[in-house]
């Protein structure tokens, strides 16, 4: 199969810690991709060499089938939106993206108009300045910057940050809108899980820098099934008394409740064992698993996704 | 290159710094003359001395051009206070991450601010120059006198020697991310301390072997002398300085990441 992104061992040092260690990571043209990892697991490392504004200390990746000297030639055609957007302040929206559009060759008339629409800015704010903006709207702008040249990979960390429920829907729009419309491909963070399995097509776990898993949405629906959901008043001591009876596959999620993931018509047992330890059980019931759960149960039931 | 170059440029006319920093070396070289006048002719009064004589003075046209490129040591701070914040401008609000990995070598980004210096500069010199002949002209006679080609000469050389100095900057500020050492270096460079730097510069050269440089003489706000060594030595020692540390600036900013 034919990707327009795969990493060769990628790998970044800072001194002596590893932060990404050895990525074989794949994206396929017109999919967008996950990238899950809790704070500091690697993520915006990963983004920022597949973007040219790190160089891998070791390993390397093709872009568009090209590697070497050849592949930095294709790097024009990464659009990218690292951390927050970078915007002048002090220069209005159609001046922050008029200054890429000069530097990409890009007669901004007509285009950053156009651009602005793409990504759900009024005309009336062309003129505000970028300072003035809201977050939402500064999200949005960082996009339309990234959009600017046409390019055929988006690399976005964490762009529904911090978005009000109704900006985070529109920015999903936006992306799934330029996947579907323009066959854009999207590399996407975000920690809001729920939200980035309405949206994603395949995905990538990173923990402690290491790339733990790569799946598709039916890879995911065939490995969650039906789990158990256990609220009790003490999550810890529920895993103890649960591994009493012999189930070790359960972890914490991060409202506190008990995943249990084995022997799932055994729920008597379980409550069982959990009254017998003196734990206050609340309820327990059967529950499709989550990409949370998914994510959680891979990274040994970190919450703090 | 040419479109990132159109980009800095377009950056530098819409950043407030360099309006106002070329604002007021503007008003600075039109009030030069007048109050240097001022100064003269209280000077003269205190003293007892008539003042009749200090009117109606005529100014050698390439005794303007040959003076120091800002009257005062402020003036000299101001287009290098603007430089500083242009270049740190895009690096501090995060700009530079829309652009540099687009691009095949992320150092063109500090290539193309290098080349968006060199209008930057010419305008600063160019007000200065034009304003203290305005300012001139409303107290003195101007005269075109025989040595204004050679004048001009020194105009560009002191443009040479000020983008040298600029390399240093975009070094600094873009390549070693070292803003306040930048403002501080802009600083020094209209300051009576600089002269103890360029002292230490010159001894240090004089030990391995380059004799009789003073680097003082070649700094853009110097009052160059016409004869041809010295002049081919501003060259030399503007191109050499300027190349070191734009290859430097440009080769670091290369390996570097972009934060």
């Amino acid at each position: 199969m034919a990707y327009i992104l795969e990493t060769m061992a990628l790998t970044k040092m800072y001194g002596q810690k590893a932060a990404a260690k050895d990525i074989n990571m794949h994206i396929e043209e017109g999919k967008i991709y996950g990238l899950i990892g809790r704070n500091g697991a690697g993520k915006t490392t990963i983004m920022r060499m597949i973007s040219g504004l790190s160089t891998p200390t070791s390993g390397s990746y093709s872009l568009f089938g090209e590697t070497g000297l050849k592949m930095k030639r294709m790097l024009k055609n990464v659009g990218v939106l690292i951390e927050h957007p970078g915007l002048f302040p002090k220069l209005s929206g159609y001046e922050n993206l008029k200054i890429k559009c000069l530097g990409l060759g890009i007669k901004p008339k007509g285009y950053v108009e156009e651009l602005m629409k793409t990504v759900g800015l009024k005309p009336e704010d062309a003129d505000k300045k970028a300072g003035s903006y809201s977050l939402g709207m500064r999200q949005r702008l960082g996009i339309a910057l990234a959009l600017i040249g046409e390019p055929k990979l988006l690399v976005l960390d964490e762009p529904i940050n911090g978005l009000d429920p109704q900006g985070i829907v529109e920015v999903r729009r936006i992306l799934a809108r330029l996947r579907d419309e323009r066959g854009i491909s999207v590399m996407i963070s975000s920690h809001i899980l729920d939200e980035l399995s309405k949206l994603a097509d395949v995905y990538g776990i990173i923990s402690e820098g290491c790339l733990i898993d790569e799946f598709t949405t039916d890879e995911l629906e065939s490995r969650t099934g039906l789990c158990v959901m256990i609220r009790s008043g003490e999550g810890q001591k529920t895993l103890d008394a649960l591994k009493g009876i012999g189930i070790t596959k359960a972890a914490i999620d991060k409202e506190g409740l008990v995943r249990v993931e084995e022997r799932l018509e055994e729920t008597a047992a379980m409550a069982e064992a959990i009254i017998r330890a003196g734990i206050p059980l609340h309820e327990i019931y059967h529950r499709n698993a989550t990409l949370e759960d998914y994510y959680l149960s891979k990274t040994g039931g970190n919450v703090n996704a | 290159m040419l479109n990132l170059i159109k980009m800095d440029l377009y950056r530098l006319f819409k950043s407030k710094p360099f309006i106002i920093c070329l604002a007021i070396s503007a008003l600075l070289a039109l009030a030069s003359t007048p109050i240097e006048k001022a100064f003269s002719l209280l000077a003269a009064a205190l003293a007892g001395e008539g003042a009749a004589d200090l009117f109606d003075k005529q100014e050698k046209m390439s005794a303007i051009l040959l003076s120091p490129l800002f009257p005062g040591s402020f003036g000299a701070i101001l287009p290098f206070i603007s430089l500083v914040s242009y270049y740190n401008a895009d690096i501090e609000h995060g700009y530079i991450k829309n652009i540099a990995g687009q691009l095949p070598a992320r150092g063109l980004t500090v290539f193309s601010k290098f080349f968006a210096t060199i209008p930057h500069n010419l305008i600063f010199m160019c007000v200065g120059v034009l304003l203290n002949i305005l300012g001139t002209m409303f107290l003195r006679t101007i005269v075109w006198d025989a040595e204004v080609a050679s004048a001009l000469g020194t105009f560009f050389i002191k443009l040479l020697l000020m983008q040298s100095v600029a390399t240093l900057l975009v070094f600094v500020v873009s390549t070693l991310r070292l803003k306040s050492l930048g403002a501080i270096l802009a600083v020094l460079m209209g300051s009576p301390m600089m002269t103890i730097v360029y002292g230490l510069i010159s001894t240090l050269l004089e030990r391995v072997g380059i004799k009789n440089f003073s680097l003082s003489d070649y700094m853009p706000d110097a009052i160059l002398c016409e004869t041809q060594p010295e002049i081919l030595t501003a060259i030399l020692s503007a191109l050499i300085f300027g190349a070191i540390f734009l290859a430097l600036a440009i080769r670091v900013f290369d390996r570097r990441d972009v934060k």
